[in-house]
């Protein structure tokens, strides 16, 4: 009645039902709908206050403005119950008495959550590129560059979130710790650090910068603004150092993600 | 007639009868289909679950793991299915640990637990499709169409989940269970939060399969397994108190019997003094009365030591003869309740 499956093919199926959750639920629908106001405020602001729009390298930095806020949605939406949501709401009494490695399953919801988080960003710039390509006639070719480095920026958030979403036990937590941690107190630290005069090179939220600086040559380098009393550092890692502070984040938190994940019981 | 099948594959074979007989005997030396060894589970220092309990249950039983809330038939039917480990002992599935090799050892085997929920963005097409490709099943569709009919959702094939009813979606992980047609089923509580027209329909998908199967069914409800299960596990704080037929169970733990009588007219003190009496010795078995106790108007219990169906009749014979104007002389004592309360005492 049944035959023997590989690994590979059970890792690919549950990317493919993961997928399929993503496309028949709401969280896409509502990651386009926030994209699509984005790109809309872009094309509709400069006309509304009698501006033009800025010239083709400028336009796709405005769009990298928005990566901060994009990548947290991402991985909030995307990331955030991936594993907790089965245990929950009592789904792994089916999906996981099955003849299953708990690594394919781990594997396959992280793929299918990146896949679909590369989805949103690909057409984030895509659409970003169409309109500079519509206004300016032109787009700049490290817009690539900054997409790689956006998804870089994206998978070391989902590592984080892949983390909190095995160690918690209500979805709706979960979404909120995440949003919480990159949104508010990641970035709240920064601010302190930067009026203080120090430099937030170990938060990986600092790092979101380099995805807009990677357009600029040559590229910009962190300055101290005196403002009277205090000293203000505007920091910009380098796309080195921001590859390193990355990896050294989203490493250790996918391997802890993994063996938490390993070892959940199903209380 | 499978060892006229046996003895003709071999004699085509040629293989000599000695050896025919060593093959036998290792065949029916398998392992058996569930063996649990010293089987602990303590969540915490205070929670001690299962306090290393043994279990072996052999191919084509049907054994109902019965036990009141709390006793450890879900932290046992969790370690079974690998939904959580056990602190020391071994589970075997077919010879397979699955604390050691999930993989291998949940190949043939079916498991609903608990009341389990589904994707609800799913069909029910698509949630068998998807356990079908991750159990390996072949001819998946005419399999999946076949799973419908048998737990009668056909008519909701291409309905998402998420609108289900709670006994749908019983039906539904009922279906699942059975998908790959495994050798073992494993039902946690089948009917739990079902009304008794959902009951009724697990009980008749149970007896659909339970003739080919090795099942082991987890429920506090006593009629459920009374009337699916040949053998019968009780657990009570993380320890087996007996594992054998509910007929066997009876004679071993019950010496006295009830019998519950009623009669056209209250019975007189001295007619009550002379059943107290009563004490017959015959070939086959000793029969007394222990006791009558008045638990009706005309209605009596006599608590009652004798274990055959003789002992009884002749105390029927004997209450005729003494002009006692029976209407009603029902046997009690005997289901799994009695034996069950008298356990877990």
């Amino acid at each position: 009645m049944s035959s023997d499956v590989s690994g590979f093919s059970q890792f690919l199926t549950i990317i493919r039902y993961e997928m399929l959750k993503y496309l028949r639920g709401k969280k896409l629908y509502i990651m386009l709908g926030i994209i699509a106001i984005f790109v809309g405020a872009v094309l509709i602001v400069p006309p509304a206050v009698g501006e033009s729009y800025p010239n083709a390298k400028e336009l796709i930095q405005f769009f990298t403005q928005f990566m901060n806020i994009i990548a947290i949605l991402i991985v909030t939406l995307f990331g955030a119950d991936a594993i907790v949501y089965d245990f929950e709401k009592g789904t792994a009494f089916v999906l996981y008495p099955n003849p299953v490695r708990r690594r394919t399953i781990f594997a396959g919801k992280f793929v299918a959550a990146m896949v679909v988080s590369i989805g949103v960003l690909c057409l984030y710039y895509l659409l970003a590129g169409v309109i500079d390509l519509g206004i300016n006639g032109t787009v700049p070719s490290r817009i690539v560059y900054s997409l790689l480095l956006a998804i870089a920026y994206v998978f070391t958030l989902m590592c984080i979130t892949f983390l909190i979403s095995t160690a918690l036990r209500s979805t709706l937590a979960s979404s909120v710790l995440v949003f919480a941690a990159f949104f508010l107190v990641l970035p709240m630290v920064g601010g302190i650090l930067s009026i203080v005069g120090e430099k937030a090179w170990f938060l990986v939220t600092s790092m979101v910068t380099v995805i807009g600086d990677i357009l600029t040559v040559p590229f910009p380098k962190s300055t101290v603004i005196d403002a009277g009393t205090i000293k203000v550092v505007d920091y910009h890692p380098s796309v080195e150092t921001a590859l390193l502070v990355m990896m050294v984040y989203a490493i250790p938190a996918l391997a802890l993600a993994y063996r938490q994940f390993i070892r959940k019981e199903l209380e | 007639m499978l060892l006229d099948i046996y003895y003709i594959v071999l004699d085509i074979y040629g293989i000599p009868k000695i050896y025919k007989i060593v093959i036998l005997l290792t065949m029916i030396h398998m392992d058996p289909m569930i063996k649990i060894d010293n089987l602990t589970k303590r969540y915490s220092l205070k929670i001690l679950a299962l306090k290393g309990i043994s279990l072996e249950i052999e191919r084509g039983d049907c054994v109902g793991f019965l036990g009141p809330n709390g006793a450890g038939k879900s932290t046992t039917i969790k370690i079974l299915t690998g939904l959580i480990r056990p602190t020391s002992g071994s589970a075997y599935l077919d010879g397979n640990d699955v604390t050691k090799n999930k993989k291998v050892a949940l190949k043939s085997v079916g498991c609903l637990v608990e009341t389990p929920d589904f994707y609800p963005f799913l069909t029910p097409i698509d949630t068998l499709t998807y356990l079908g490709k991750l159990r390996g099943v072949d001819d998946l569709d005419n399999r999946i169409e076949e799973i419908l009919k048998i737990v009668k959702l056909s008519e909701w094939a291409d309905t998402r989940v998420g609108s289900f009813s709670k006994g749908m979606k019983q039906r539904l992980g009922f279906g699942q269970a059975i998908l790959h047609d495994p050798e073992l089923i494993i039902l946690d509580e089948p009917s739990s939060g079902l009304d008794p027209k959902g009951m009724a329909e697990t009980r008749d998908l149970i007896n659909h399969i339970k003739r080919e199967k090795t099942i082991f069914l987890s429920s506090h409800l006593l009629a459920e397994v009374q009337q699916i299960a040949d053998k019968v596990a009780l657990i009570d704080k993380g320890e087996i108190l007996a594992y054998d037929t509910v007929d066997a169970l009876s004679k071993k733990f019950f010496t006295v019997k009830e019998v519950e009588i009623q009669t056209i007219v209250p019975l007189t003190d001295e007619q009550m003094a002379a059943i107290r009496g009563y004490e017959e010795e015959s070939k086959e078995a000793k029969s007394i009365v222990k006791d009558i106790k008045r638990i009706g108007e005309r209605k009596y219990n006599i608590a009652f030591m004798g274990e055959t169906d003789e002992c009884r009749n002749y105390l029927l014979k004997w209450l005729m003869a003494q002009g006692i104007p029976l209407t009603s002389f029902t046997p009690k004592g005997l289901d799994l309740e009695s034996i069950y309360m008298e356990m877990i005492k």
